[in-house]
């Protein structure tokens, strides 16, 4: 927008041309007729309705022809006026002057509110943007209180009806919360603005618009200080703001709702995906069980000492897998719990993976299960018994993918950002493709029973601590590595 | 014949316990809940008590606070996985030793055999514990491995000596972090952990694989005794 003189200056300045005029006819004086002097006063006229609002510019109207008759029409020095045709160029100086005046008042004010529009659009634009980048209705709120706040260079507030029938609010510190809630309860009620410039309350220090859509009530407010009382096209751009919150809001809780339906779905397929295969996981050693213990109760004496030595091994190792198959269950059924607490403690990493080596080793007899601890590790919190599982579900896989004569390398140090475990096979390595998709919940590499699980299980443990867990192909083999987070120690130990 | 009463709901666990107990030369009572465990103690000896934690009548933590008020039989705990707490709060509460199901029968009777063997020993021990390689002389606080003298700080010498008074028996982190620090510091496991890293680390000849100073993960520790 062009700025404008203030109105008093405005005035001088209108008067201000007409002696400028003036000074310039005194000058022509002499050359030109009285038609020709009555020109320039028209031209100073002009470039008052330009230059300066309506009224200044009937002012210099008048100051032009006032002057024009006083100085150079005869007689002069009188404001008397002797003969029709010098009363004719007064009265069109005057007339044209008037006219031309008004025309471009009136194309300025067109485009003064031309312009006007387009900083409002502008500013439905820019909220709409700022609204659309959240992700949550509360941000979205948030947001849009700061954006008005800002944008309207006045406090304001956006409140929200809850579900439950509370009203909650974003931005204007308040010092009177009854009073800002029961005006917008008031406009919800009502469904109208209220306050300054309203046909309601318009006593109050404020103004209140609601928002009434099906997926979001509320309202926004904006506070105003003294006399600020803004007009009428203020007030529409700021219900037009007030809609835009409304809706997108509105838009957001619709989303939100689709997604989590989408979740809900997702986990229902995942669960029933999950008890499909651990049925058939449960059958395997189950069989095997059965089978083995009815050999022995109907051949046992027909067996060799070794073969029936052999077979209760069996029966054994299968218990085994269906134990740590049933605690993988119950542990991913409470890590799938949505508000888990973990029994965090100070653990020792020596003695976690210590406890899972051990369980290995009476699972797989025979198998090499070799610990690299490095020495002076410090203590990390953790669940042990989960941590322990995690480990000796990756033991428990390297082992089952090693083949012929299994050796696996459990390795712990500490890393840049705290303590890492190692745990190394010598097999045939990882399928080619993606090594990450192995820790989705029932990605299996090859036909072993429960991995699938387990590795799952892994995953959730070593989030659950704030760890990360990558696998890697070797040469020979594969490398599954966990990484935890150093807990800060509560004081300093010195060596006692 | 030592005399045990076994008190367990489930019927197949209860018989498999018993028959490898008498099996082993003991003499064993089933009980299949804590009313029936109490009757069982009032009218019979008995020199070793096994309970379940899953009892149907009483939480199997009440039923040892109960008997241990009265009697200092050895108690051994039964415990599921999905009983961690509990299991500790039973420690706690006064049972000796606990194993957590499934587990094998010889796991079963090395426990039993271990705490009949404590139980039998006299209450002042000997002066001398000798553990394979580990020597400890209680009255000079004196340890040594594999022949060489070991120095320990006060505090881990202190911690050790708690272990070393009843080798084989589980001590809680709890038990241990009053026992050597007070009561007021029962919650600070990191002192335990840092501790017994040092300890092991002067003890063990491979830490990560004790051959001593063993690790109950998520409860406690014990020394072993044989």
């Amino acid at each position: 927008m062009r700025s404008r003189p203030r109105p008093k200056l405005a005035y001088l300045e209108a008067m201000g041309a007409a002696a400028l005029a003036t000074l310039a006819c005194f000058a022509l004086d002499g050359y030109m007729s009285v038609a020709g002097l009555t020109m320039v006063y028209l031209v100073a006229s002009v470039a008052c309705a330009f230059r300066l609002g309506r009224l200044p510019a009937v002012v210099a109207a008048v100051s032009c022809v006032s002057a024009l008759n006083y100085f150079f029409i005869p007689p002069r020095h009188t404001f008397r006026v002797e003969g029709a045709e010098y009363w004719w160029i007064l009265a069109v100086l005057l007339a044209l002057s008037l006219v031309l005046n008004n025309l471009v008042a009136h194309l300025r004010e067109r485009q003064d509110r031309a312009e006007q529009g387009e900083l409002r659009a502008a500013q439905l634009h820019e909220l709409s943007e700022a609204l659309a980048a959240c992700e949550s209705i509360e941000a979205m709120a948030r947001r849009a209180a700061d954006w008005l706040c800002a944008s309207l260079g006045k406090p304001a507030a956006v409140f929200l009806l809850m579900d439950d029938g509370r009203l909650q609010h974003w931005g204007v510190p308040e010092t009177e919360p009854g009073f800002h809630e029961a005006s917008v309860r008031w406009s919800l009620e009502h469904g109208r603005p209220l306050g300054r410039g309203c046909d309601d309350w318009r006593d109050l220090p404020l103004w209140c618009a609601p928002f009434a859509r099906r997926g979001a009530k509320g309202a926004v407010q904006v506070l105003l200080a003294g006399r600020d009382s803004p007009d009428g096209e203020t007030l529409q751009h700021w219900m037009a703001l007030a809609g835009q919150v409304g809706l997108r809001i509105e838009r957001e809780r619709a989303a939100s709702a689709a997604r989590s339906a989408q979740e809900s779905a997702r986990a229902e397929a995942a669960r029933n995906t999950l008890l499909a295969s651990l049925s058939h996981d449960l059958r395997t050693p189950l069989a095997g069980i059965e089978g083995t213990a009815s050999t022995l109760r109907a051949q046992s004496e027909s067996l060799a000492p070794s073969q029936r030595e052999r077979l209760l091994s069996n029966i054994e190792n299968e218990a085994r897998d269906l134990t740590l198959m049933a605690d993988n269950i119950l542990q991913m059924a409470r890590l799938s719990q949505p508000h888990l607490q973990l029994r965090m403690e100070w653990e020792s990493v020596e003695e976690v993976l210590g406890a899972a080596a051990a369980r290995m080793r009476r699972r797989w007899d025979g198998t090499r299960i070799q610990l690299r601890v490095a020495p002076g590790l410090p203590p990390v919190k953790a669940e042990a018994s989960l941590l322990a599982q995690a480990i000796a579900n990756l033991v428990d896989n390297a082992v089952r993918h090693s083949g012929g004569e299994p050796l696996v390398i459990v390795t712990a140090g500490r890393s840049r950002e705290g303590v890492f475990v190692a745990v190394r096979d010598h097999g045939q390595g990882l399928p080619e493709t993606d090594a990450d998709a192995i820790f989705d919940r029932y990605a299996k590499a090859g036909k072993s029973a429960g991995a699938g699980l387990g590795l799952a299980i892994c995953k959730l443990v070593v989030q659950a601590h704030g760890g990360r867990i990558a696998a890697r192909r070797c040469e020979p083999g594969s490398e599954f590595r966990i990484d935890l987070p150093a807990a800060q120690l509560p004081q300093e130990l010195e060596r006692g | 014949m030592a005399e045990v009463l076994v008190v367990e709901d489930d019927s197949s666990i209860s018989q498999f316990v018993c028959a490898s107990l008498s099996a082993a030369g003991m003499r064993p009572r089933a009980a299949h809940d804590a009313a029936q465990a109490q009757r069982e103690l009032a009218t019979g000896p008995c020199e070793l008590l096994i309970v379940d934690l899953g009892l149907p009548d009483m939480d199997g933590v009440e039923l040892i606070g109960l008997v241990r008020q009265r009697l200092s039989t050895p108690i051994l705990v039964l415990s599921a996985r999905t009983q961690e707490a509990q299991k500790i709060a039973a420690l706690d509460a006064g049972a000796d030793d606990y194993l957590t199901k499934p587990f094998g029968v010889g796991e079963l009777l090395a426990r039993v055999r271990a705490m009949l063997r404590r139980a039998a020993t006299p209450p002042q021990p000997a002066p001398v514990l000798r553990v394979a390689d580990l020597v400890y002389e209680r009255e000079s606080r004196q340890v040594s491995v594999r022949g060489r003298t070991v120095h320990l700080t006060p505090l881990e010498l202190e911690l050790f000596d708690r272990l070393a008074a009843s080798p084989g028996k589980v001590l809680t982190h709890r038990q241990l972090l009053a026992q050597v620090w007070g009561s007021e510091h029962v919650d600070q496991l990191h002192y335990l952990r840092i501790y017994m890293g040092h300890l092991r680390a002067k003890i063990e000849e491979d830490p990560a694989d004790p051959r001593y100073l063993l690790t109950e993960l998520g409860v406690g520790y014990r020394l072993a005794d044989e």
